[in-house]
């Protein structure tokens, strides 16, 4: 068989009679040379074009001792190439493919989105908010802001099967304004300001209708806490939505907190708004779903958490218990016949020492010994946050009578309409 | 953050410990910690002269 490329050349010399079908053997005509001699040099050059291959690259240390191969594995199904980076990246950086076969460095996957619930699927408080105050949260970890007008948020579902973004989307947040203002958004805060400073990509699928303006404004504010430095706003860019999905991609240089005074509660802000340039009162509407925010220029596909995963994460912040219908919520103690004494752990710890409260408190009872229910449960109130810490807070249920003193109890809310008798900790930012 | 009929609970030392306010219309318990931002608020508007807290009872 001719030796038409570098793979057909034998390691032993004298088993190498052609060249591409022109004899080199003992006894070669000389004018043969210089054709086997260009031969060869095709060969190399279909070697350095990429058209033939090598079984194996080997790369020799210094001293011819030992080295490093790649190499290609036994069977390749599609012929791929890999286009490198140009370039090293950041320390600590891994290297990733577009799925296209171009590589570049990007921060190591896993927990490298820095926001909490960018998929929309926890809604802890309810999924539909219609008289949002301004500063109130709604998803969890996302926060409604206006001052003239206001707004709606949803949890919208997307349809089982759809196709328009990447399939482990499940849920979208859909933010309504029916009149459009400026300062008319919203915003998730990022603890602990004094963490984030440098480049950032931010990423998230879009769609909708757009403010007057014809775009939307994305901004980064860095609150310093309470007595800390004064905060400092950036503004990253715009964006157009038009009535189908599509991914965003900005880029986001949040600035030095070099000798910044950094005070309790600080967080990075990062919002999605009506321009402040643009006072128009046009209607709008936001889709929004997928939002990532990671450490250096290059925006990798979404970070998917468990629902379990992101729960425990936005229980960091708020968490709520009660709800459902005969729904025993901890033990307690009875003080005397119409006082009991209960405490409540945290699922998880939370952020801060939190706000507390309690809804609709006349849905909630507290077993006496016969455990048949508390007779006179009108007078029941509960007082919230007696002693809060960041692990737990203590409940003191009072009723008309019929607990007994050093007995042991219960407490359950009783809400036939699941959606009443709540105990809301709440240590947002 | 419309906050209103604020007034603090005190432990069994008569310490101050809480504070018990009307927050966008909900009656809520807030601690006194500096990083809790309903507290915040709360100290903010006080500190304007908007709002005013009424010793415990």
């Amino acid at each position: 068989m001719a030796k038409d490329k570098l793979t057909d050349y034998d390691s032993t010399a004298s088993n190498n009679l052609d060249v591409g079908g022109i004899s080199v053997a003992e006894g070669m005509l000389p004018s043969g040379v210089n054709n086997a001699i260009r031969e060869q040099m095709s060969h190399l050059a279909d070697f350095a074009a990429g058209t033939s291959g090598v079984d194996v690259l080997k790369l020799q240390d210094d001293t011819d001792t030992n080295s490093i191969k790649l190499q290609a594995p036994a069977s390749v199904t599609t012929t791929t190439t890999f286009t490198l980076p140009d370039g090293d990246g950041a320390s600590g950086q891994t290297m990733i493919t577009d799925g296209a076969g171009t590589l570049s460095w990007a921060a190591p996957y896993g927990n490298r989105n820095l926001i909490i619930n960018g998929a929309m699927q926890v809604a802890q408080r309810g999924t539909s908010y219609s008289s949002i105050s301004s500063d109130q949260y709604t998803l969890d970890r996302f926060i409604a802001f206006h001052t003239s007008v206001t707004p709606t948020i949803t949890q919208e579902s997307l349809s089982v099967g759809q196709t328009d973004l990447p399939s482990r989307f499940r849920n979208y947040l859909r933010f309504t304004a029916g009149t459009g203002a400026t300062l008319l958004g919203f915003c998730t805060r990022i603890e602990d300001v004094s963490k984030y400073y440098g480049t950032y990509k931010l990423s998230f699928y879009a769609k909708g209708t757009n403010p007057a303006g014809g775009s939307f404004q994305q901004r980064m504010i860095q609150r310093f806490g309470t007595g800390g430095s004064s905060q400092v706003i950036t503004n990253n860019g715009t964006f157009t939505v038009t009535s189908s999905w599509q991914r965003f991609e900005i880029d986001v240089i949040v600035p030095s907190v070099s000798g910044k005074t950094i005070g309790a509660g600080s967080y990075l802000q990062l919002q999605f708004t009506q321009p402040d340039s643009d006072a128009g009162t046009s209607a709008w509407t936001l889709d929004i779903t997928g939002i990532q925010l990671e450490v250096g220029s290059t925006a990798t596909p979404f970070e998917h958490r468990s629902y379990g995963d992101e729960l425990l994460a936005c229980m960091r912040y708020y968490q709520q218990i009660g709800g459902e219908s005969a729904n025993v919520l901890c033990t307690g103690q009875c003080t005397s016949s119409t006082l009991a004494t209960f405490f409540i752990p945290f699922i998880v710890p939370v952020r801060d020492d939190p706000t507390c409260s309690v809804s609709d408190q006349t849905h909630f009872r507290v077993f006496n010994a016969a455990v048949s229910g508390i007779p006179d449960t009108t007078n029941m109130t509960i007082a919230a946050n007696v002693a809060a810490s960041c692990n737990g807070f203590r409940i003191l249920a009072t009723v008309g009578s019929g607990l007994s003193a050093g007995n042991a109890t219960m407490l359950y809310s009783d809400d036939s309409d699941n959606n009443a008798g709540i105990i809301k900790m709440d240590a947002e930012l | 953050m419309q906050i209103s009929n604020a007034q603090y609970i005190v432990d069994m030392d008569d310490n101050n410990t809480t504070i018990v306010a009307t927050i966008d219309g909900d009656e809520v318990f807030v601690p006194l910690s500096q990083g809790n931002r309903h507290y915040a608020e709360i100290m903010r508007q006080v500190e304007s002269g908007e709002l005013t807290i009424a010793d415990a009872d």
